[in-house]
Protein backbone atom coordinates (compact mmCIF):
# COMPACT_ATOMS: atom_id res chain seq x y z
CA UNK A 1 0.00 0.00 0.00
CA UNK A 2 1.36 3.39 -0.99
CA UNK A 3 1.47 6.62 0.95
CA UNK A 4 -0.45 8.61 -1.66
CA UNK A 5 -1.94 7.65 -4.96
CA UNK A 6 -4.63 8.20 -7.53
CA UNK A 7 -6.96 5.48 -8.73
CA UNK A 8 -8.50 5.93 -12.18
CA UNK A 9 -9.03 9.66 -11.67
CA UNK A 10 -11.04 11.49 -14.31
CA UNK A 11 -11.59 15.23 -14.35
CA UNK A 12 -13.25 17.58 -16.82
CA UNK A 13 -12.99 21.34 -17.05
CA UNK A 14 -16.08 23.28 -17.94
CA UNK A 15 -15.14 26.50 -19.65
CA UNK A 16 -18.30 28.44 -20.60
CA UNK A 17 -20.13 25.36 -21.74
CA UNK A 18 -17.19 23.73 -23.51
CA UNK A 19 -16.01 20.67 -21.65
CA UNK A 20 -12.31 19.87 -21.70
CA UNK A 21 -10.88 16.61 -20.56
CA UNK A 22 -8.14 17.36 -18.01
CA UNK A 23 -7.40 13.93 -16.56
CA UNK A 24 -8.39 10.69 -18.20
CA UNK A 25 -8.04 7.71 -15.92
CA UNK A 26 -4.91 8.72 -14.06
CA UNK A 27 -3.56 5.96 -11.84
CA UNK A 28 -0.34 5.82 -9.87
CA UNK A 29 0.96 5.10 -6.44
CA UNK A 30 3.78 6.67 -4.47
CA UNK A 31 5.50 4.84 -1.60
CA UNK A 32 6.31 6.43 1.72
CA UNK A 33 9.55 8.42 1.53
CA UNK A 34 9.68 8.23 -2.23
CA UNK A 35 10.45 11.22 -4.45
CA UNK A 36 8.43 11.05 -7.65
CA UNK A 37 8.50 13.54 -10.51
CA UNK A 38 5.57 14.06 -12.84
CA UNK A 39 6.84 15.29 -16.18
CA UNK A 40 5.34 15.92 -19.59
CA UNK A 41 4.69 18.67 -22.11
CA UNK A 42 2.53 21.60 -21.13
CA UNK A 43 -1.14 20.67 -21.27
CA UNK A 44 -0.52 17.01 -20.44
CA UNK A 45 -2.39 17.39 -17.17
CA UNK A 46 0.50 17.25 -14.70
CA UNK A 47 -0.46 20.42 -12.82
CA UNK A 48 -4.09 19.33 -12.73
CA UNK A 49 -2.96 16.03 -11.28
CA UNK A 50 -1.16 17.93 -8.52
CA UNK A 51 -4.26 20.00 -7.77
CA UNK A 52 -6.20 16.76 -7.28
CA UNK A 53 -3.44 15.40 -5.03
CA UNK A 54 -3.48 18.60 -2.96
CA UNK A 55 -7.27 18.50 -2.70
CA UNK A 56 -7.83 21.84 -4.43
CA UNK A 57 -9.95 19.96 -6.95
CA UNK A 58 -11.97 16.86 -6.33
CA UNK A 59 -12.05 14.37 -9.20
CA UNK A 60 -15.23 13.76 -11.22
CA UNK A 61 -14.64 10.04 -10.82
CA UNK A 62 -11.90 7.89 -9.33
CA UNK A 63 -10.27 8.35 -5.93
CA UNK A 64 -7.44 10.12 -4.20
CA UNK A 65 -5.95 7.65 -1.73
CA UNK A 66 -3.81 8.66 1.23
CA UNK A 67 -2.54 5.82 3.42
CA UNK A 68 -5.07 3.70 1.60
CA UNK A 69 -7.99 5.90 2.64
CA UNK A 70 -10.15 7.70 0.05
CA UNK A 71 -9.69 11.43 0.66
CA UNK A 72 -11.35 14.64 -0.51
CA UNK A 73 -10.35 18.26 0.03
CA UNK A 74 -7.16 19.72 1.35
CA UNK A 75 -5.47 18.40 4.47
CA UNK A 76 -2.72 19.09 6.94
CA UNK A 77 -0.90 15.93 5.87
CA UNK A 78 -0.05 17.60 2.56
CA UNK A 79 2.01 20.75 1.99
CA UNK A 80 2.02 22.50 -1.37
CA UNK A 81 4.58 24.79 -3.03
CA UNK A 82 3.37 26.54 -6.17
CA UNK A 83 5.29 28.20 -8.96
CA UNK A 84 4.06 31.69 -8.00
CA UNK A 85 2.61 33.49 -5.03
CA UNK A 86 2.59 30.86 -2.36
CA UNK A 87 3.35 33.61 0.15
CA UNK A 88 0.86 36.20 1.36
CA UNK A 89 2.19 39.58 0.20
CA UNK A 90 0.90 41.46 3.26
CA UNK A 91 2.88 39.36 5.75
CA UNK A 92 6.60 39.57 6.31
CA UNK A 93 8.57 36.44 5.49
CA UNK A 94 8.73 35.26 9.10
CA UNK A 95 5.05 36.08 9.63
CA UNK A 96 4.21 33.97 6.59
CA UNK A 97 6.03 30.99 8.03
CA UNK A 98 4.66 31.55 11.53
CA UNK A 99 1.15 31.83 10.12
CA UNK A 100 1.63 28.50 8.36
CA UNK A 101 2.81 26.87 11.60
CA UNK A 102 -0.19 28.33 13.46
CA UNK A 103 -2.60 26.52 11.12
CA UNK A 104 -1.11 23.16 12.05
CA UNK A 105 -0.06 23.78 15.66
CA UNK A 106 -2.55 26.36 16.97
CA UNK A 107 -1.78 25.50 20.60
CA UNK A 108 1.92 26.22 20.30
CA UNK A 109 2.77 29.59 21.95
CA UNK A 110 3.57 32.39 19.53
CA UNK A 111 7.12 32.70 20.76
CA UNK A 112 7.85 29.07 19.93
CA UNK A 113 6.19 29.41 16.56
CA UNK A 114 8.44 32.35 15.74
CA UNK A 115 11.56 30.46 16.87
CA UNK A 116 10.49 27.51 14.74
CA UNK A 117 9.84 29.81 11.76
CA UNK A 118 13.27 31.36 12.16
CA UNK A 119 14.89 27.92 12.28
CA UNK A 120 13.34 26.95 8.95
CA UNK A 121 14.20 30.28 7.35
CA UNK A 122 17.81 29.75 8.40
CA UNK A 123 17.67 26.33 6.80
CA UNK A 124 16.80 27.84 3.43
CA UNK A 125 19.35 30.61 3.80
CA UNK A 126 17.01 33.50 4.55
CA UNK A 127 18.18 34.31 8.08
CA UNK A 128 18.90 37.91 7.12
CA UNK A 129 15.59 38.48 5.37
CA UNK A 130 13.05 37.40 7.97
CA UNK A 131 11.39 40.79 8.35
CA UNK A 132 11.23 41.63 4.65
CA UNK A 133 8.00 41.58 2.70
CA UNK A 134 7.75 39.17 -0.25
CA UNK A 135 7.87 42.01 -2.81
CA UNK A 136 11.30 42.96 -1.47
CA UNK A 137 12.69 39.52 -2.32
CA UNK A 138 13.78 38.00 -5.63
CA UNK A 139 11.74 35.16 -7.13
CA UNK A 140 14.27 32.63 -5.87
CA UNK A 141 14.16 33.99 -2.32
CA UNK A 142 10.36 33.95 -2.37
CA UNK A 143 10.47 30.27 -3.31
CA UNK A 144 12.94 29.60 -0.49
CA UNK A 145 10.50 31.22 1.93
CA UNK A 146 7.59 29.25 0.48
CA UNK A 147 9.56 26.02 0.93
CA UNK A 148 10.43 27.03 4.50
CA UNK A 149 6.76 27.63 5.30
CA UNK A 150 5.67 24.32 3.84
CA UNK A 151 8.41 22.37 5.66
CA UNK A 152 7.70 24.17 8.94
CA UNK A 153 4.14 22.86 8.78
CA UNK A 154 5.65 19.35 8.89
CA UNK A 155 3.43 17.69 6.29
CA UNK A 156 4.02 14.00 5.58
CA UNK A 157 3.62 14.63 1.88
CA UNK A 158 5.21 17.48 -0.06
CA UNK A 159 3.56 18.50 -3.34
CA UNK A 160 5.52 20.85 -5.58
CA UNK A 161 4.10 22.37 -8.75
CA UNK A 162 7.03 23.54 -10.92
CA UNK A 163 8.45 25.40 -7.92
CA UNK A 164 11.59 26.45 -9.78
CA UNK A 165 9.92 26.94 -13.16
CA UNK A 166 10.03 30.74 -13.08
CA UNK A 167 13.55 31.07 -11.70
CA UNK A 168 16.67 31.80 -13.73
CA UNK A 169 18.92 28.88 -14.59
CA UNK A 170 21.66 29.70 -12.09
CA UNK A 171 19.36 30.07 -9.10
CA UNK A 172 17.36 27.03 -10.15
CA UNK A 173 20.47 24.89 -9.73
CA UNK A 174 21.11 26.39 -6.30
CA UNK A 175 17.54 25.71 -5.20
CA UNK A 176 17.58 22.15 -6.51
CA UNK A 177 20.70 21.45 -4.49
CA UNK A 178 19.13 23.08 -1.45
CA UNK A 179 16.02 20.92 -1.75
CA UNK A 180 18.14 17.77 -2.16
CA UNK A 181 20.16 18.68 0.90
CA UNK A 182 17.15 19.47 3.11
CA UNK A 183 15.32 16.30 2.15
CA UNK A 184 18.40 14.24 2.98
CA UNK A 185 18.16 15.37 6.60
CA UNK A 186 16.62 12.55 8.58
CA UNK A 187 13.96 14.64 10.31
CA UNK A 188 12.75 16.11 7.03
CA UNK A 189 12.33 12.83 5.19
CA UNK A 190 9.14 13.17 3.18
CA UNK A 191 7.09 11.68 0.43
CA UNK A 192 7.42 14.12 -2.46
CA UNK A 193 5.54 14.56 -5.72
CA UNK A 194 7.26 17.11 -7.91
CA UNK A 195 5.80 18.49 -11.14
CA UNK A 196 8.34 19.77 -13.67
CA UNK A 197 9.15 19.84 -17.36
CA UNK A 198 12.88 20.03 -16.72
CA UNK A 199 14.41 16.62 -17.44
CA UNK A 200 17.67 17.23 -15.56
CA UNK A 201 15.76 18.47 -12.54
CA UNK A 202 13.55 15.38 -12.55
CA UNK A 203 16.50 12.97 -12.77
CA UNK A 204 18.57 14.76 -10.15
CA UNK A 205 15.79 14.82 -7.56
CA UNK A 206 13.65 11.74 -8.16
CA UNK A 207 13.54 8.08 -7.32
CA UNK A 208 11.03 7.58 -10.08
CA UNK A 209 9.80 9.64 -13.03
CA UNK A 210 6.23 9.38 -14.27
CA UNK A 211 5.79 10.66 -17.79
CA UNK A 212 2.35 12.02 -18.53
CA UNK A 213 0.82 12.17 -21.97
CA UNK A 214 -2.77 12.47 -23.15
CA UNK A 215 -3.99 13.18 -19.60
CA UNK A 216 -2.61 9.98 -18.09
CA UNK A 217 0.65 8.24 -17.20
CA UNK A 218 2.23 6.86 -20.33
CA UNK A 219 5.62 5.77 -19.01
CA UNK A 220 7.32 5.08 -15.73
CA UNK A 221 11.08 5.29 -15.32
CA UNK A 222 13.06 4.35 -12.22
CA UNK A 223 16.03 6.55 -11.33
CA UNK A 224 18.37 4.32 -9.39
CA UNK A 225 21.28 6.62 -8.65
CA UNK A 226 22.39 6.29 -5.02
CA UNK A 227 21.83 9.11 -2.54
CA UNK A 228 23.13 11.52 -1.41
CA UNK A 229 23.47 12.71 -4.96
CA UNK A 230 25.98 15.18 -6.28
CA UNK A 231 25.12 17.08 -9.42
CA UNK A 232 28.66 17.25 -10.85
CA UNK A 233 29.38 13.57 -10.28
CA UNK A 234 26.01 12.59 -11.66
CA UNK A 235 26.16 14.41 -14.97
CA UNK A 236 29.54 12.88 -15.77
CA UNK A 237 28.17 9.37 -15.56
CA UNK A 238 27.42 7.43 -18.72
CA UNK A 239 24.30 6.01 -17.07
CA UNK A 240 23.01 9.54 -16.44
CA UNK A 241 23.41 10.48 -20.07
CA UNK A 242 21.67 7.35 -21.26
CA UNK A 243 18.78 7.93 -18.89
CA UNK A 244 18.54 11.57 -19.84
CA UNK A 245 18.35 10.69 -23.53
CA UNK A 246 15.68 8.14 -22.79
CA UNK A 247 13.53 10.69 -20.94
CA UNK A 248 14.09 13.42 -23.54
CA UNK A 249 13.02 11.03 -26.27
CA UNK A 250 9.71 10.51 -24.49
CA UNK A 251 8.85 14.12 -25.30
CA UNK A 252 9.46 13.53 -29.02
CA UNK A 253 7.52 10.30 -29.25
CA UNK A 254 4.77 11.26 -26.85
CA UNK A 255 1.83 11.24 -29.27
CA UNK A 256 2.77 7.91 -30.78
CA UNK A 257 1.48 5.73 -27.99
CA UNK A 258 2.64 2.43 -29.45
CA UNK A 259 6.27 3.39 -29.84
CA UNK A 260 8.72 1.93 -27.45
CA UNK A 261 11.41 4.46 -26.79
CA UNK A 262 13.39 2.52 -24.24
CA UNK A 263 17.06 2.87 -24.84
CA UNK A 264 16.49 6.01 -26.81
CA UNK A 265 17.25 4.68 -30.30
CA UNK A 266 15.90 6.61 -33.22
CA UNK A 267 17.28 10.08 -32.63
CA UNK B 1 20.14 80.96 -19.11
CA UNK B 2 16.42 80.33 -19.51
CA UNK B 3 16.69 77.54 -16.97
CA UNK B 4 18.31 79.89 -14.50
CA UNK B 5 15.59 82.46 -15.09
CA UNK B 6 12.97 79.77 -14.55
CA UNK B 7 14.64 78.97 -11.24
CA UNK B 8 14.54 82.52 -9.89
CA UNK B 9 11.27 83.64 -11.51
CA UNK B 10 8.96 82.56 -8.68
CA UNK B 11 11.17 84.37 -6.16
CA UNK B 12 11.16 87.54 -8.28
CA UNK B 13 7.36 87.26 -8.46
CA UNK B 14 7.29 86.86 -4.69
CA UNK B 15 9.21 90.09 -4.22
CA UNK B 16 6.90 91.90 -6.67
CA UNK B 17 3.90 90.57 -4.76
CA UNK B 18 5.28 91.70 -1.40
CA UNK B 19 6.11 95.14 -2.80
CA UNK B 20 2.60 95.33 -4.20
CA UNK B 21 1.03 94.38 -0.89
CA UNK B 22 3.07 96.97 0.99
CA UNK B 23 2.32 99.77 -1.46
CA UNK B 24 -0.66 102.03 -0.72
CA UNK B 25 -4.08 100.51 -1.33
CA UNK B 26 -7.50 101.85 -2.20
CA UNK B 27 -9.86 102.71 0.58
CA UNK B 28 -11.56 99.87 2.42
CA UNK B 29 -8.61 97.48 2.23
CA UNK B 30 -7.90 96.10 5.66
CA UNK B 31 -4.94 94.71 7.53
CA UNK B 32 -2.29 93.29 5.23
CA UNK B 33 -0.42 91.28 7.86
CA UNK B 34 -2.39 87.97 7.60
CA UNK B 35 -2.07 87.97 3.81
CA UNK B 36 1.63 88.67 4.13
CA UNK B 37 1.96 85.67 6.43
CA UNK B 38 0.22 83.49 3.84
CA UNK B 39 2.56 84.76 1.09
CA UNK B 40 5.61 84.05 3.23
CA UNK B 41 4.28 80.57 4.03
CA UNK B 42 3.95 79.87 0.30
CA UNK B 43 7.50 81.14 -0.29
CA UNK B 44 8.82 78.98 2.54
CA UNK B 45 7.26 75.84 1.12
CA UNK B 46 8.71 76.77 -2.30
CA UNK B 47 12.18 77.12 -0.84
CA UNK B 48 11.68 73.85 1.03
CA UNK B 49 10.80 72.06 -2.25
CA UNK B 50 13.29 73.93 -4.45
CA UNK B 51 14.65 70.70 -5.94
CA UNK B 52 11.35 69.83 -7.58
CA UNK B 53 10.86 71.49 -10.95
CA UNK B 54 7.13 71.22 -10.68
CA UNK B 55 7.14 73.21 -7.41
CA UNK B 56 8.72 76.06 -9.36
CA UNK B 57 5.99 75.97 -11.99
CA UNK B 58 3.23 75.80 -9.41
CA UNK B 59 4.87 78.71 -7.55
CA UNK B 60 4.87 80.84 -10.72
CA UNK B 61 1.18 80.17 -11.36
CA UNK B 62 0.17 80.83 -7.74
CA UNK B 63 2.14 84.11 -7.56
CA UNK B 64 0.80 85.38 -10.88
CA UNK B 65 -2.71 84.62 -9.67
CA UNK B 66 -2.10 86.41 -6.33
CA UNK B 67 -0.49 89.42 -8.06
CA UNK B 68 -3.47 89.81 -10.42
CA UNK B 69 -5.91 89.38 -7.56
CA UNK B 70 -4.06 91.85 -5.36
CA UNK B 71 -3.52 94.39 -8.14
CA UNK B 72 -7.08 94.61 -9.42
CA UNK B 73 -8.83 94.51 -6.05
CA UNK B 74 -6.59 96.36 -3.63
CA UNK B 75 -4.63 98.71 -5.91
CA UNK B 76 -6.90 99.56 -8.85
CA UNK B 77 -10.23 99.02 -7.15
CA UNK B 78 -12.98 97.37 -9.18
CA UNK B 79 -16.49 98.76 -9.52
CA UNK B 80 -18.24 96.13 -7.43
CA UNK B 81 -15.58 96.02 -4.75
CA UNK B 82 -17.91 94.12 -2.44
CA UNK B 83 -18.16 91.20 -4.88
CA UNK B 84 -14.40 91.04 -5.38
CA UNK B 85 -12.81 91.17 -1.95
CA UNK B 86 -9.11 91.98 -1.80
CA UNK B 87 -6.84 89.17 -0.55
CA UNK B 88 -5.94 91.30 2.47
CA UNK B 89 -9.59 91.39 3.47
CA UNK B 90 -10.09 87.67 2.87
CA UNK B 91 -7.14 86.51 4.95
CA UNK B 92 -7.81 89.09 7.65
CA UNK B 93 -11.00 87.15 8.36
CA UNK B 94 -9.13 84.39 10.16
CA UNK B 95 -7.68 86.37 13.11
CA UNK B 96 -11.01 88.18 13.44
CA UNK B 97 -13.32 85.22 13.12
CA UNK B 98 -11.19 82.22 13.99
CA UNK B 99 -13.38 80.95 16.82
CA UNK B 100 -16.41 80.67 14.59
CA UNK B 101 -14.36 79.21 11.73
CA UNK B 102 -12.58 76.56 13.77
CA UNK B 103 -15.86 75.64 15.39
CA UNK B 104 -17.27 75.19 11.89
CA UNK B 105 -14.30 73.12 10.80
CA UNK B 106 -14.54 70.83 13.82
CA UNK B 107 -18.27 70.48 13.46
CA UNK B 108 -17.84 69.49 9.81
CA UNK B 109 -14.99 67.12 10.61
CA UNK B 110 -16.91 65.42 13.41
CA UNK B 111 -19.72 64.63 11.01
CA UNK B 112 -17.22 63.44 8.39
CA UNK B 113 -15.45 61.08 10.77
CA UNK B 114 -18.72 59.69 12.08
CA UNK B 115 -19.79 59.04 8.50
CA UNK B 116 -16.43 57.48 7.63
CA UNK B 117 -16.54 55.20 10.64
CA UNK B 118 -20.06 53.97 10.00
CA UNK B 119 -19.45 53.55 6.26
CA UNK B 120 -16.28 51.53 6.91
CA UNK B 121 -17.99 49.36 9.49
CA UNK B 122 -21.05 48.58 7.38
CA UNK B 123 -19.33 48.64 3.99
CA UNK B 124 -16.65 46.15 4.98
CA UNK B 125 -18.79 43.78 7.05
CA UNK B 126 -21.78 43.71 4.70
CA UNK B 127 -19.46 43.54 1.69
CA UNK B 128 -17.77 40.49 3.20
CA UNK B 129 -21.10 38.88 4.03
CA UNK B 130 -22.52 39.40 0.55
CA UNK B 131 -19.25 38.60 -1.22
CA UNK B 132 -18.81 35.29 0.60
CA UNK B 133 -22.27 34.00 -0.23
CA UNK B 134 -23.07 33.45 -3.89
CA UNK B 135 -26.76 33.14 -3.11
CA UNK B 136 -27.02 36.43 -1.22
CA UNK B 137 -25.00 38.30 -3.80
CA UNK B 138 -27.05 36.99 -6.70
CA UNK B 139 -30.20 38.23 -4.94
CA UNK B 140 -28.81 41.56 -3.75
CA UNK B 141 -26.58 42.66 -6.64
CA UNK B 142 -29.43 43.56 -9.07
CA UNK B 143 -31.11 45.62 -6.33
CA UNK B 144 -27.84 47.28 -5.35
CA UNK B 145 -27.13 48.16 -8.98
CA UNK B 146 -30.35 50.16 -9.08
CA UNK B 147 -29.93 51.94 -5.74
CA UNK B 148 -26.19 52.62 -5.62
CA UNK B 149 -25.95 55.03 -8.59
CA UNK B 150 -28.44 57.43 -7.00
CA UNK B 151 -26.28 60.37 -5.86
CA UNK B 152 -26.63 60.41 -2.05
CA UNK B 153 -26.76 64.22 -2.05
CA UNK B 154 -30.26 63.85 -3.50
CA UNK B 155 -31.40 62.36 -0.21
CA UNK B 156 -30.26 65.33 1.86
CA UNK B 157 -33.42 67.51 1.78
CA UNK B 158 -35.52 64.46 2.57
CA UNK B 159 -33.08 63.20 5.21
CA UNK B 160 -33.06 66.60 6.90
CA UNK B 161 -36.86 66.47 7.07
CA UNK B 162 -37.08 62.82 8.04
CA UNK B 163 -34.40 62.40 10.68
CA UNK B 164 -34.65 63.90 14.18
CA UNK B 165 -31.63 66.22 13.94
CA UNK B 166 -29.46 67.79 11.31
CA UNK B 167 -26.48 65.89 12.65
CA UNK B 168 -28.20 62.56 12.12
CA UNK B 169 -29.27 63.56 8.62
CA UNK B 170 -25.82 64.63 7.49
CA UNK B 171 -24.14 61.59 9.03
CA UNK B 172 -26.65 59.45 7.15
CA UNK B 173 -25.92 61.13 3.83
CA UNK B 174 -22.13 61.06 4.29
CA UNK B 175 -22.24 57.43 5.38
CA UNK B 176 -24.19 56.55 2.26
CA UNK B 177 -21.75 58.42 0.01
CA UNK B 178 -18.79 56.48 1.32
CA UNK B 179 -20.64 53.24 1.94
CA UNK B 180 -21.44 52.32 -1.68
CA UNK B 181 -17.91 52.39 -3.09
CA UNK B 182 -16.52 50.48 -0.09
CA UNK B 183 -19.34 47.94 -0.17
CA UNK B 184 -19.00 47.31 -3.92
CA UNK B 185 -15.23 47.18 -3.66
CA UNK B 186 -15.41 44.64 -0.87
CA UNK B 187 -17.82 42.35 -2.73
CA UNK B 188 -15.69 42.45 -5.88
CA UNK B 189 -12.44 41.83 -4.08
CA UNK B 190 -13.88 38.86 -2.16
CA UNK B 191 -15.41 37.34 -5.28
CA UNK B 192 -12.48 38.01 -7.59
CA UNK B 193 -9.65 37.28 -5.19
CA UNK B 194 -6.50 36.16 -6.98
CA UNK B 195 -6.82 32.41 -7.45
CA UNK B 196 -3.17 31.86 -6.61
CA UNK B 197 -3.64 33.45 -3.20
CA UNK B 198 -6.86 31.52 -2.65
CA UNK B 199 -5.20 28.22 -3.59
CA UNK B 200 -2.31 28.96 -1.28
CA UNK B 201 -4.74 29.77 1.55
CA UNK B 202 -6.78 26.62 0.93
CA UNK B 203 -3.76 24.34 1.02
CA UNK B 204 -2.91 25.84 4.42
CA UNK B 205 -6.34 24.70 5.71
CA UNK B 206 -7.15 28.10 7.19
CA UNK B 207 -10.21 28.39 9.45
CA UNK B 208 -13.01 30.67 8.25
CA UNK B 209 -12.40 33.39 10.86
CA UNK B 210 -8.70 33.58 10.13
CA UNK B 211 -9.51 33.48 6.41
CA UNK B 212 -11.53 36.69 6.78
CA UNK B 213 -9.22 38.43 9.23
CA UNK B 214 -5.80 37.45 7.87
CA UNK B 215 -6.46 36.90 4.18
CA UNK B 216 -9.58 38.61 2.81
CA UNK B 217 -9.32 41.85 4.80
CA UNK B 218 -5.64 42.59 4.12
CA UNK B 219 -6.16 41.57 0.49
CA UNK B 220 -9.00 44.10 0.17
CA UNK B 221 -7.39 46.87 2.20
CA UNK B 222 -5.64 48.69 -0.71
CA UNK B 223 -8.94 48.78 -2.62
CA UNK B 224 -10.78 50.11 0.43
CA UNK B 225 -8.25 52.88 0.97
CA UNK B 226 -8.29 53.78 -2.73
CA UNK B 227 -12.03 54.15 -2.68
CA UNK B 228 -11.72 56.28 0.47
CA UNK B 229 -9.35 58.61 -1.36
CA UNK B 230 -11.95 59.10 -4.07
CA UNK B 231 -14.91 59.46 -1.75
CA UNK B 232 -13.33 61.87 0.74
CA UNK B 233 -13.81 64.79 -1.67
CA UNK B 234 -17.27 63.68 -2.70
CA UNK B 235 -18.39 63.24 0.88
CA UNK B 236 -17.12 66.70 1.81
CA UNK B 237 -19.08 68.10 -1.11
CA UNK B 238 -22.16 66.29 0.13
CA UNK B 239 -21.61 67.49 3.69
CA UNK B 240 -21.12 71.16 2.84
CA UNK B 241 -24.13 71.06 0.54
CA UNK B 242 -26.20 69.54 3.34
CA UNK B 243 -24.90 72.17 5.76
CA UNK B 244 -26.07 74.87 3.37
CA UNK B 245 -29.57 73.42 3.55
CA UNK B 246 -30.16 72.89 7.19
CA UNK B 247 -27.25 73.40 9.56
CA UNK B 248 -26.47 76.07 12.12
CA UNK B 249 -22.72 75.43 12.13
CA UNK B 250 -20.07 74.00 9.85
CA UNK B 251 -18.23 75.40 6.85
CA UNK B 252 -21.13 75.01 4.43
CA UNK B 253 -23.35 76.93 6.80
CA UNK B 254 -20.62 79.59 7.27
CA UNK B 255 -20.42 80.23 3.53
CA UNK B 256 -24.18 80.24 2.98
CA UNK B 257 -24.87 82.41 6.02
CA UNK B 258 -22.38 85.11 5.05
CA UNK B 259 -23.35 85.16 1.41
CA UNK B 260 -26.88 85.92 2.59
CA UNK B 261 -25.40 89.05 4.20
CA UNK B 262 -23.25 89.74 1.11
CA UNK B 263 -20.10 89.39 3.19
CA UNK B 264 -18.03 87.94 0.36
CA UNK B 265 -14.69 88.23 2.14
CA UNK B 266 -15.94 85.59 4.53
CA UNK B 267 -17.44 83.55 1.69
CA UNK B 268 -14.13 83.44 -0.20
CA UNK B 269 -12.25 82.64 2.98
CA UNK B 270 -14.67 79.78 3.70
CA UNK B 271 -14.09 78.39 0.21
CA UNK B 272 -10.32 78.50 0.69
CA UNK B 273 -10.75 76.81 4.08
CA UNK B 274 -12.66 73.93 2.46
CA UNK B 275 -9.80 73.46 -0.01
CA UNK B 276 -7.34 73.34 2.88
CA UNK B 277 -9.44 70.83 4.87
CA UNK B 278 -9.97 68.46 1.93
CA UNK B 279 -6.24 68.58 1.19
CA UNK B 280 -5.43 67.78 4.81
CA UNK B 281 -7.87 64.86 4.77
CA UNK B 282 -6.22 63.50 1.63
CA UNK B 283 -2.80 63.81 3.25
CA UNK B 284 -4.17 61.94 6.26
CA UNK B 285 -5.45 59.11 4.05
CA UNK B 286 -2.19 58.73 2.16
CA UNK B 287 -0.43 58.67 5.53
CA UNK B 288 -2.74 55.87 6.68
CA UNK B 289 -2.07 54.04 3.42
CA UNK B 290 1.66 54.33 3.97
CA UNK B 291 1.37 52.94 7.49
CA UNK B 292 -1.08 50.12 6.75
CA UNK B 293 0.17 48.99 3.35
CA UNK B 294 3.89 48.59 3.62
CA UNK B 295 3.79 45.44 1.55
CA UNK B 296 3.40 46.95 -1.93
Amino acid sequence: MGKIGLDNVKLNYNDNGTVYNALDGLTFDVKEGEFVSLIGSSGCGKSTALSVLSGLRDPDSGTLLIDGQPTTGTGKNRGVVFQHYSLFPWMTVIKNVEYGIRQVFPDKPKKERLTEAKKYLEKVGLADFVSKYPFQLSGGMQQRAAIARTLAMKPEILLMDEPFGAIDAKNRVVLQDLLLQILEESDEKKTVIFVTHDVDEAILLSDRILFMDQKKISKEIAVNFPRPRNREELIDKEAYRTLRKRVVNLFYYESDEKSDVEGGEGI
Amino acid sequence: MIQKLHRVLPHILFIILIALVLSPSVEGTGQYLPFLVVCIAIEMSLIFNFKKNVANDIGIIVYIFLIIWEYFTAKVGLKNAMLYPAPENVFAIFPKDYEKILEGVFSSLRLMFAGFGLALLFGVSLGLLVGLSNRTSSILMPIVKVISPIPPIIYSPYAVALLPSFRAASIFVITLTIFWPIFMNMILSVQQIDRKIMDSARTLNIQRGSMIWHILLPYSLPGIINSLTVSVSTSFLVLTAAEMIGATSGLGWYIKYHSDFANYSKVVFGIIMIGVIVTLLNVLISLIRKILIRWK
